[in-house]
């Protein structure tokens, strides 16, 4: 452990990791529960687009990036209202339209050496100093807009009708909320990766649900489990050689399965 | 002084193509306690949602404590929609539903106080549940989830109630206990009452006004007289001996004016 701990580069990954696994674990309860699940498939995948954008222009993929997944979120969010659409049905469209962009800007850019595998899958081992600054300024800040805003966020994800009618601005905390996964998205898909980056968003509050018998207490519980996973899983693909995202992601998911509420005292 | 709290004039709604309401007038004064009745689709829900200033309209004139629909200051309106399609997975106490009810007027970056969360269980009293309080409301009855709503709309400290068929899952008894409860709420607080309701013989007991609605206003006017025969065809159709069988009973309502 110590020894592990010595090189720069796994402390890189286990700050950012851990970091990232806490804001995670908050942020999965609106998630959850106001059914955006598919949105973030759809909001990881339009990285693809991003970084192939980047790669194309000869740019930084994080700044291709972040322009395009949020570009796209905002896109999604704004069809969804003018249409009284679903976020599934919106979504499933731009899934497949950012790929589509993605493989024709790879295509046209005939770079081959770049590294789908790792941005797809993460490679949490490549974290640089760079990106470890990113994610303590970003992920703090994502987390505050959630803290500041917490008692209308539950209360819309509640009953937004009834938000709406109380005079709380729903459509504008919606906006901001979604700006902000968005970013989450974004700079932690080095560290979990494209495709695997909704489970870390979905297990903590899918998992804590079962045991929980208040929203509080859901945050908390899918807080503690995410950071939990994330160190196992980290700890774990170090000692047997893993990719840390799937080990994380593949422990996080035998985690919910298990039939722990037995053994529950209630 | 006299200006009503809420104020419909000559309103024309649609959906698309199709008129939903057309030239509907109706008027709520300070501290009055009026029910909308009227067939599924008469547009009930929807003369709501343009109060609320949830949904657009196309012609008319609408102002709701002297402001346009959904430019009322927060906390001022509380609201019941028809039916709770939000419970879901939520997992939360019925207590805690009612704070939220304190949220609105809190505004933002407020936490809730103690005095916030006195109001919320003063609130769950009023309305009979104090002892569910720390239930989940997930594991309520549809009747006893009304309730809690209720109590949240009135942990707001709203001056307008506005109700989409509140009695949803109550039973006949219940009911009246209900209607009873919002009618202390009145007369207690000189709060306005707007509600939308279908069972019209029990409803008319409770209330000062009842409008007919079906895309039209049918009939505008006291409670408690009898409502023309043909203005109840004219909503309804035909079916209405089911909806109206005590419309004017006196019975009815001698037997309940002591509860
Ligand atoms: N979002 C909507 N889009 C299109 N039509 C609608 C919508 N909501 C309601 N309607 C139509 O408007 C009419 C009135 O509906 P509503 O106000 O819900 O009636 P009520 O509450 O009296 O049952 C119905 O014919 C319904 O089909
Ligand atoms: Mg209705």
């Amino acid at each position: 452990m110590a020894e592990m701990l010595s090189f720069a580069f796994i402390r890189h990954a286990l700050i950012g990791g851990v970091i990232i696994s806490v804001v995670f674990g908050f942020v999965s309860f609106f998630i959850v529960e106001q059914r955006l699940s598919f949105l973030t498939v759809g909001i990881a995948h339009a990285a693809f687009g991003g970084v192939a954008l980047g790669i194309l222009l000869g740019l930084s993929p994080y700044l291709t990036t972040v322009v395009f997944c949020l570009a796209v979120a905002l896109l999604i969010l704004r069809q969804v209202r003018k249409n009284r659409a679903d976020y599934d049905m919106i979504t499933g469209i731009f899934f497949a339209a950012t790929m589509a962009l993605g493989i024709i800007f790879l295509s046209l850019s005939k770079d081959y050496t770049f590294d789908i595998i790792g941005y797809l899958f993460g490679s949490i081992l490549g974290i640089g100093s760079s990106d470890l600054l990113i994610i303590a300024i970003t992920a703090p800040l994502v987390a505050l807009f959630f803290f500041l805003f917490f008692k209308e966020l539950v209360a819309l994800t509640f009953d937004r009708e009834v938000a709406v009618s109380a005079g709380i601005p729903v459509n504008m905390l919606e906006t901001w909320m979604i700006v902000a996964i968005a970013l989450l998205i974004v700079i932690s898909i080095k560290i979990i990766g494209i495709i695997l980056v909704t489970a870390f968003l979905v297990l903590p509050a899918s998992f804590a649900l079962k045991y929980c018998q208040s929203y509080r207490s859901v945050i908390g519980l899918g807080i503690l489990f995410s950071f939990v996973i994330f160190l196992v899983g980290f700890f774990l693909s170090y000692h047997f050689d893993l990719p840390a995202g799937a080990t994380i992601v593949a422990l996080g998911t035998v985690l919910y399965l298990l039939p722990l509420r037995r053994f529950a005292a209630k | 002084m006299n200006e009503p709290w809420i104020h419909v004039r000559d309103l024309t709604v649609r959906y698309g193509s199709k008129t939903v309401l057309e030239k509907v007038t109706l008027d709520v004064m300070p501290g009055e306690m009026v029910s909308i009745v009227g067939p599924n689709g008469g547009g009930k829900t929807t003369l709501l949602k343009v109060i609320l200033g949830m949904k657009d309209f196309s012609e008319g004139e609408v102002r709701v404590l002297g402001e346009k629909p959904g430019h009322v200051k927060a906390g001022e309106v509380g609201y019941l929609p028809q039916i709770n399609r939000h419970l879901r997975d939520f997992p939360i106490r019925a207590r805690d539903v009612v704070l939220m009810g304190r949220f609105p007027r809190l505004g933002l970056l407020k936490r809730p106080g103690p005095a916030d969360r006195k109001l919320a269980e003063e609130c769950l009293e009023i309305v009979g549940m104090s002892d569910s309080a720390d239930v989940p409301v997930q594991s309520l009855s549809g009747g006893q989830v009304q309730r809690v709503f209720i109590a949240r709309a009135l942990a707001m400290e709203p001056k307008l109630l506005i109700l989409d068929e509140p009695s949803t899952g109550l039973d006949a008894v219940s009911q009246e206990d209900f209607y009873g409860t919002l009618r202390r709420l009145r007369d207690n607080r000189g709060i306005s009452i707007l509600m939308v309701s279908h069972d019209i013989g029990v409803v008319s007991n409770y209330v000062d006004k009842i409008a007919c609605l079906n895309r039209h206003i049918h009939y505008h006017g006291p409670a408690g007289n009898e409502i023309p025969e043909k203005i109840i065809q004219e909503v309804f159709g035909r079916n209405i001996q089911i909806l109206v069988h005590n419309k004017n009973c006196v019975t009815c309502r001698e037997g309940h004016s002591n509860g």
